[in-house]
């Protein structure tokens, strides 16, 4: 433990983390602090405690074994823009900006769980798993089902997220997002896919209050990619699939009209760069 | 001379601010200072019941708590009408408006105890439609209207074979300066207070703190300190008031500095508005008759509502010839946050719809866009629609000409619509050219004195340059030295701080700080070179009228006589001077015009724009500005570049969202400015023409490349999408969905001005439309 | 600041290192990197212009644990976690005897500079963004500089500043013939030299 007091917690370890997590109830848990600061500036959020995984060693950086792409929770998102999958690095690539990214981790954005956030759609069409610890070991989670709400996962009070499996293909894949400007711009709408063994997987960001696929969709896109449906069929799947929110940014009719649009997008990058059926 | 006037001179406060020495407002401190903190009504509209302080004051470390029963002197303040409360009196008008203020020893201390200040509110509706304000109860003793305007000119029932009109929409832009609001105050020996504070105007400052405190000025003691941008956003009274009374009710310094997030809720952003315009031309595109109706949102209180209607109506005739017309307007009084002066003052909103309006005439008629601008084009010696005679240099053809002249974009685009999200597909991306020409008034206007002082010391070629220009980033600091090297041959120069110890230097606004301060010095050092040079006809036996000053040398005939550095050991020569322009009148006054100077500005936006998802790369912003003469040539591109990048950033981006009154952007995540990757590559080029009665012909340049781009920019996302595109900013579903009305196109059988109507314009005082038959009659434009 | 010992449990002690000099800094456990610089330990070259994150005019370089130090905004990084850590402000920058940097001087010479309140940070990011590349694009430029707005340039004038500090770097690393150096001097004048 690098530093402890009554409230605050900076662990070198993830025994210690928990231990430090279970003697301070109410205590957030901290990476990088890029979302949690801003939420305590603007009173969105308040905190009795911190526990940060910032000193973490064990949960920063990434790793490949056979099947996945094995991405430490404390890794920062500037250590996932040369990933190994387009998408997720496209995804990382635009996250914040670059005085964020090398602070901001792949862990705070799953557990912030807003269906915004950069990587998410990136981790639903990759089917990435998650690791969860707590004091009596490792469970693996699938990422599809993990956030029940804007802000809410099934991450129990007395576990830690501590890596993101994705697995590796040898397909394509891809992010997209849109927003209000060039650069710096939380999505507005996003999209990912991931293309292999001639099915298309695909996932999106702010197209309702977690962020969202359906194998409906899924089955359109790969007839698209087929030559068997047309980009209209993909975009009135999407439609119906998707239920986007109505704010000051931007009406659900044009998060709607988006979303197909970067669905039809993603698809055909797929067939032109992927190859059908790559 | 080297580092005069006419050259890139380097600013002198610049090494500080590269090294990050610099001091800013949020950098003061001193010895036993107490942190203020502010209580803000989270009601846009609300009755207050009570306020319960006692729990506030029990925190340990808090030293005042003060309400509006604490302002000693005249509760109420404002740069026009005076009708807002320094603390918000039984009635709070707008969500932010400031209740009680704490000082307390440290931040987290003061927020707490502002925390624990309990106001009870008995919230009323709030007023938020400022179409609805006209006719509904008054919200505040002075009513609900700020302003309205109306006069007609010519015949403004004429019309050529085809008229246009529509409505268009501008939303609320803030001025987003990077560094927030603050200020460091503390009581004087003399029993006043003295403050350091970004500010635009330390005067009008010195006389609204006077007022709350029952000072007499000369025991308000300010100056300026640094200050991170302005932008119109410093004007008004913000937390000046509160840090002086905090002072004098503690007796120890008191320190604000505001967040983001109270830096939106207390400054006055751009007042949004609707335009109503319908032009009529002839088969030429002549205008022959312009009728226009304007509707800006106030807010909460007055600030300068008053002054900005009248820019935004009389500058709807844009910079063209019109003869007929009939214009109105009116600013009003609503629940939303109070908006104020923003860099273009008024002007932007009007050029916005102007040119949309000369788009649309031209579609109509099939003419080039630039065609029918140079046919319209104002002429030295025309007369506006609001009377005053254009008699100095109109230069609007030969800014047209000049942009012209500027070759287009060569080969791909640096970055696709949509930057690092990577939406766009090289298919689905259209590229648009739009044009924009604008007039901007400079200086103030209608009878506000416009004057500025200097005083100017030399000892040894060592200049002193003492003025009260609020330097807030647009260089006046470097104009003032290259001045004193140009007139007086100083070899070093020294702009010190200005304060209240000189006279007003006016507001670093309305693009007027060069023309009224720098005048102000440039005379102030003519009459220092006058004692010297008299010095040095005595002391070397010569006629002083035959002595100039050239490089820094003074020469008799050509000759060389002494260097200004050597021409008087010792000696320190002073001068004070006052600048002021020629008296401005009211709207209609016969005496004579309601502006100083104008200044004219064409521009060519290159955009590429994503139709299918409504994403837009500004790709190249051209510009040609009249600009008198250019005094520092990078200064000037930094101007421009800078006043472009924030006019593309009202057209596409920048909106403070204001729902049932409340603010629901107040931060940079969610209220955008153009980042490094939005900004266009700029090409400029001037027209210089000087100004008559200018030194050196110079004239203001501020706002003008920010009024033009507004245009410029959405004229081009037209001309990419073929949509008409009434309401900026332009948000991507406005394209993708393609919202948005056309303007209507008539066309009518010519019917002359009437000869017997007079030319001489006729200023209404009673409103001649009901504004409430604006919609109806309008077309309905807008979102 | 004096620590209350009614409220010591919000309190923590931790060592930091700023511009080279080791400093011991109590501070609020949730207080940001940048609250403590300014506010406890009176380092003002970092600014706060947004508080979270998204101006960069807080941009400091920070080297925590075994990480390569980099540039991150202070505002966003709780102190607390970052005991031990280097931290590298705008005062760090400069040369000995308070001579400018080659991108400092290029921001004065380029007139990148306005208000200045950006300033601090943009130089600090554009130092590190030359230390990776040597000639970066116009893109990468933007690339590296998009966490740091500028209200009164329109970035302009620092995108002709940074790319002007890398052709010095790359002139005295490997030096053109005048000629060529005078050719580009003349080029550079262009449109802005109008009239």
């Amino acid at each position: 433990m690098l530093l402890a007091a009554p409230r605050f917690a900076l662990p070198e370890t993830p025994e210690e983390a928990l231990a430090a997590l279970a003697e301070r109830p109410g205590a957030v848990v901290v990476a990088g602090g890029t979302e949690m600061m801003p939420d305590l500036l603007w009173g969105t959020r308040s905190a009795d405690a911190f526990v940060s995984l910032r000193r973490v060693a064990a949960l920063r950086g990434v790793t490949v074994d056979d099947d996945d792409l094995v991405m430490g929770a404390g890794t920062p998102v500037s250590g996932l823009t040369t990933a190994p999958d387009a998408g997720l690095a496209a995804a990382a690539t635009s996250l914040g900006t670059p005085l964020v990214r090398t602070e901001a981790t792949i862990g705070g954005n799953v557990v912030s769980a807003l269906p915004y956030r950069n990587l998410l759609p990136t981790l639903l069409a990759g089917g990435a798993r998650l690791e969860l610890t707590s004091a009596t070991g490792v469970r693996t989670v699938p990422f599809d089902g993990f956030i029940t709400a804007p802000g809410r996962t099934r991450l129990a009070e007395d576990e830690l997220l501590t890596a993101v499996r994705l697995p590796r293909h040898g397909g394509f894949a891809d992010y997209v997002k849109v927003g209000r400007r060039n650069a710096q711009f939380v999505a507005t709408v996003s999209a990912a896919v991931v293309s292999r063994d001639g099915g298309v997987r695909l996932a999106f960001g702010n197209a309702g209050p977690t962020p969202l696929r359906s194998d409906d969709v899924d089955a359109v896109a790969t007839a698209l990619l087929d030559g068997r449906a047309t980009p209209e069929d993909l975009r009135a799947a999407v439609a119906v699939a998707v239920d986007p929110p109505e704010d000051p940014v931007a009406s659900a009719d044009y998060r709607r009209h988006a979303l197909g649009v970067l669905a039809v997008r993603l698809v055909t990058r797929a067939r032109t760069d992927g190859g059908p059926g790559a | 001379m080297t580092g005069g006037v006419g050259t890139s001179v380097r600013r002198p406060d610049g090494p500080a601010k590269v090294r990050g020495e610099f001091s800013y407002a949020g950098d003061l401190a001193a010895e036993g200072m107490l942190v203020g903190s502010t209580v803000r009504s989270p009601h846009p509209h609300a009755r207050i019941t009570g306020i319960d302080t006692a729990a506030a004051r029990a925190i340990s470390g808090v030293h005042a708590v003060l309400t509006s029963a604490d302002v000693p002197g005249d509760l109420y303040f404002g740069l026009t009408l005076r009708d807002e409360p320094a603390l918000a009196d039984g009635v709070v008008r707008y969500a932010g408006e400031p209740v009680a203020v704490v000082a307390a020893v440290d931040a987290a201390t003061a927020r707490r105890a502002a925390r624990a200040v309990a106001v009870e509110y008995e919230p009323l509706p709030p007023l938020t439609d400022p179409q609805q304000s006209l006719t509904a109860p008054p919200l505040h003793p002075d009513g609900n209207v700020y302003r309205h305007v109306s006069y007609s000119c010519g015949d403004p029932d004429a019309r050529g074979v085809v008229t246009v009109e529509n409505t268009y929409r501008i939303g609320m832009q803030d001025p987003a300066f990077l560094a927030p609001e603050a200020g460091l105050a503390w009581p004087t020996p003399d029993g006043g207070v003295a403050l350091d504070v970004a500010t635009q105007w330390l005067h009008s400052d010195q006389t609204q703190i006077g007022w709350a405190t029952g000072l007499p000025p000369e025991k308000v003691h300010l100056r300026l300190a640094g200050v991170g941008g302005a932008f119109g956003g410093r004007e008004d009274v913000t937390l000046q008031t509160h840090a002086c009374l905090l002072a004098l009710a503690t007796g120890r310094p008191v320190k604000f500095e505001y967040t983001r997030e109270e830096s939106f809720l207390a400054h006055r952003q751009r007042h949004p508005g609707t335009i109503w315009l319908r032009h009529s031309a002839d088969a030429d595109g002549r205008i022959v008759c312009v009728e226009g109706r304007v509707l800006l949102d106030g807010g909460a209180y007055a600030s300068t509502s008053p002054v900005v209607i009248t820019n935004t109506v009389t500058l709807l005739q844009g910079p063209y010839r019109v003869d007929n017309g009939r214009f109105e307007g009116w600013s009003v009084r609503t629940n939303n946050p109070s908006c104020g002066a923003m860099r273009g003052f008024g002007v932007p909103q009007a050029a916005f719809a102007h040119e949309a309006q000369l788009d649309a005439l031209a579609g109509a008629l099939g003419m080039d866009p630039l065609e029918i601008r140079l046919r319209n084009a104002l002429q030295r010696g025309d007369v506006a629609t609001f009377g005053q005679r254009f008699d100095a240099p109109t230069p609007v053809r030969e800014v047209i000409e000049g942009l012209r002249a500027i070759p287009l974009p060569a080969g791909p685009a640096r970055r696709a619509p949509g930057g690092v999200g990577r939406a766009a597909e090289p298919g689905s991306v259209r590229r648009g050219i739009g044009y924009a020409v604008t007039i901007k008034n400079l200086a103030f206007s209608e009878g506000h004195v416009d004057e500025s002082t200097a005083e100017v010391s030399l000892c040894d070629g060592h200049a002193t340059v003492h003025t009260a220009c609020a330097e807030v980033g647009q260089g006046f600091v470097t104009v003032a030295e290259q001045v004193a090297r140009t007139v007086l041959g100083a070899t070093t120069v020294e702009v010190t701080q200005p304060d209240t110890l000189i006279a007003s230097a006016g507001s670093t606004s309305a693009s007027r700080q060069t023309m009224a301060s720098g005048t102000a010095v440039h005379r102030a050092c003519a009459a220092v070179r006058v004692r010297l040079l008299a010095q040095v006809a005595r002391r070397h036996g010569l006629d002083a009228a035959g002595l100039t000053v050239v490089d820094g040398t003074v020469c008799a005939a050509g000759r060389p006589v002494t260097p200004v550095a050597a021409a008087a050991p010792g000696q320190t020569l002073r001068a004070t001077e006052h600048f002021q322009h020629p008296a401005t009148y009211p709207l209609g006054s016969a005496e004579g015009g309601m502006y100083v100077a104008f200044s004219f500005s064409a521009q060519r936006a290159v955009v590429d724009v994503d139709v299918e998802l409504g994403l837009v790369s500004v790709v190249q912003v051209a510009s040609c500005q009249d600009v008198g003469t250019v005094i520092n040539p990078t200064q000037l591109l930094g101007q421009i570049e800078g006043g472009i990048v924030q006019g593309m950033g009202l057209a596409l981006m920048e909106e403070v969202v204001v729902a049932d009154g409340l603010i629901t952007n107040p931060d940079f995540q969610d209220y955008l400015i153009p980042t490094i990757v939005d900004a266009p590559e700029v090409v400029s080029t001037y027209v210089t023409d000087p100004e008559p009665g200018m030194p050196h012909g110079w004239k203001g340049a501020g706002e003008p490349p920010l009024c033009t781009a507004v245009p410029a920019v959405a004229a081009a996302v037209r001309d990419a999408t073929g949509l008409p595109l009434p309401a900026v900013p332009i948000k991507p579903e406005h394209v993708a969905l393609g919202l948005g009305a056309a303007p209507t196109v008539t066309w009518t059988t010519p019917r002359p001005a009437a000869p017997s109507r007079a030319v001489n314009i006729v200023v209404d005082e009673e409103a001649r439309d009901a504004p409430g038959t604006m919609a109806e009659e309008g077309a309905p434009g807008g979102r | 600041m004096s620590v209350d010992p009614l409220v010591a449990d919000e309190f923590v002690t931790f060592p930091l290192t700023v511009d080279g000099v080791p400093r011991e800094v109590t501070a609020r456990w949730s207080e940001s990197l940048l609250t403590v610089l300014r506010d406890r330990l009176g380092v003002l070259g970092p600014k706060t212009g947004c508080g979270h994150g998204r101006c960069g005019a807080c941009a400091v370089r920070v080297g925590v644990g075994p990480d390569e130090p980099h540039v991150l905004c202070a505002c966003l990084v709780p102190a607390a976690t970052a005991v031990g850590a280097t931290v590298e402000t705008i005062a760090s920058l400069g040369g000995p005897d308070g001579e400018l940097s080659d991108v400092q001087e290029a921001f004065l010479a380029e007139g990148a500079v306005q208000c200045g309140i950006c300033t601090a940070g943009f130089v600090t990011a554009a130092t590190e963004l030359l230390e990776r590349h040597e000639c970066p694009s116009r893109t990468e430029i933007e690339e590296a500089l998009y966490g740091n707005l500028c209200r009164c340039t329109g970035y302009g004038r620092i995108v002709a500043a940074v790319e002007s500090a890398a052709r010095t770097r790359r002139e005295r690393k490997d030096p053109v013939p005048l000629t060529t150096r005078k050719l580009t001097a003349s080029l550079r004048t262009g449109p802005e030299a109008a009239e």
